[in-house]
């Protein structure tokens, strides 16, 4: 029995030392987060998943949001064109002439947008040696939602003005400039 | 096989055997990025330094840990005194840019940033101040008498809180975002950092201009951005912080009052 034991212990130790570790893990793609290729989806909401590498995280960050707005800027208004040259060269002649065919394709797209509300919903940041590569899904309320986000802002406002207008305003107001007064009178 | 030789050893040596094995097992082809984890180093700070959200007003400045004490806190009084100003009602003007270099698999980034304080100068009063590490935190409030400080030391986590990856949504009133710094050697520049950058993400949140140009040909790609904004802001402040040995993060929070993008 105890010959056994120590038989199993030899057999293990021979199976972690040689196994490499080739057993597949249950995610595909651990390295990206199944958020960033299950984009959620939502009426109220315009979604948008975008990374970025950078050996700075902050950078890396600021580019992953930057490229997420503008595929949201996208898919709110996006001028794309399609361009295309064409370069043909013959040399020689008749049969034994060559033909230089060049057809060259292009796309260009503009976006000019401005977005209120967006935001980075998700972000996953994973380190690879001195680079991090930043994930972010970024989204946008639009239609009601967004009106009564602006709505909120514009409210904000208006009560900070209401706020200047009041009379403890003026009277802080004046306060201050008395004591400045004040102070200008003793130190001139 | 002798019988006390095999009572006293065969137990031992199935153990050593059996550690021997643990440490040849090998990792899993694992994936080229891993997650972010602080490694085995862990950092302390006062709890209103990490969990000052929760008290109205409080605002934190740095100054260099001076030998002597009054030196910093003098220095870092005026800090604090800035920040609570600037805190209270700004203007961010922010401009960022992209471009990826066609042939060349090189990016080129810059930015262009103001905050100017809208508040007038008010006076604060020194709550609380300490010396960690190679930086002097002061703690200040608007009120003399306001709410008590958070006390102790608070020991972070290996793992980072959620807000890192789940920043809160706005719920009208308040916007959220979460600033993002390299740590520094000069740990409060690090911080600085990472609530300037907090700050911008959150003035971005509010209102972005989006201006970009993107052409792609079967060889190569180029493309450019420009993001921009001017918004109004107030009652902005950190609500928590987290660190890691390479990065310093902070969540931040404000009121968004106008928003202006250029």
């Amino acid at each position: 029995m105890k010959r056994a034991v120590l038989a199993a212990s030899l057999v293990l130790v021979t199976a972690a030392c040689g196994g490499g570790g080739a057993s597949p893990g249950p995610n595909p793609n651990p390295d990206i987060p199944t958020w960033y290729t299950s984009i959620p989806t939502d009426p109220n909401m315009l979604y948008q998943a975008a990374t970025s590498e950078s050996r700075d995280l902050q950078l890396a960050v600021n580019k992953a949001t930057a490229d997420g707005r503008n595929g949201i800027a996208q898919q709110m208004e996006t001028r794309f064109q399609g361009l295309s040259e064409r370069f043909q060269e013959e040399t020689g002649l008749g049969a034994e002439s060559e033909l230089l065919d060049q057809f060259r394709t292009a796309y260009r797209g503009v976006v000019n947008q401005t977005l209120n509300g967006s935001r980075v919903s998700r972000q996953e940041i994973k380190q690879n040696g001195v680079t991090y590569r930043a994930f972010v899904l970024v989204e946008m309320p639009i239609g009601a939602a967004n009106q009564a986000l602006m709505q909120r802002i514009r409210s904000n406002q208006a009560m900070y003005t209401r706020f200047r207008a009041a009379q403890a305003f003026e009277d802080l107001d004046r306060q201050v400039k008395a004591y400045e007064e004040s102070q200008r009178a003793g130190n001139p | 096989m002798d019988v006390r030789w095999s009572r006293r050893w065969l137990p031992l040596t199935t153990v050593a055997l059996l550690l021997a094995g643990l440490s040849c097992v090998r990792a899993p082809q694992g994936p080229e990025f891993v997650a972010l984890r602080s490694p085995e180093v862990r950092f302390s700070y006062p709890a209103w330094f990490i969990q000052g959200g929760g008290v109205a007003g409080l605002t934190v400045g740095y100054s260099p840990a001076y030998s002597t004490a009054a030196s910093a806190d003098s220095v870092g009084l005026i800090d604090a005194q800035a920040r609570a100003r600037l805190s209270s009602r700004m203007r961010l003007v922010v401009e960022k840019g992209f471009e990826t270099i066609p042939g060349e698999s090189m990016d080129s980034r810059g930015e262009d940033s103001q905050e100017t304080p809208l508040a007038d100068s008010f006076p604060v009063f020194l709550k609380a101040s300490v010396t960690v590490g190679g930086m002097h935190l002061v703690a200040v409030t608007p009120d003399s008498l306001g709410p008590s400080l958070p006390s102790g030391l608070v020991t972070l986590g290996t793992t980072p809180p959620e807000w890192i990856q789940l920043p809160p949504p706005t719920d009208g009133e308040w916007w959220y975002a979460v600033g993002v710094s390299t740590a520094y050697f000069r740990e409060y520049y690090g911080w600085d950092e990472a609530e300037r950058h907090g700050r911008q993400t959150l003035a971005l949140n509010a209102g972005a201009r989006l201006r970009s140009l993107m052409e792609q040909t079967e060889e190569e790609q180029r493309a450019v951005l420009q993001v921009s904004t001017a918004v109004e802001m107030g009652s902005v402040s950190v609500v928590s912080r987290w660190r890691d040995a390479n990065n310093c993060y902070v969540l931040v929070r404000g009121r968004v009052l106008a928003v202006r993008p250029r």
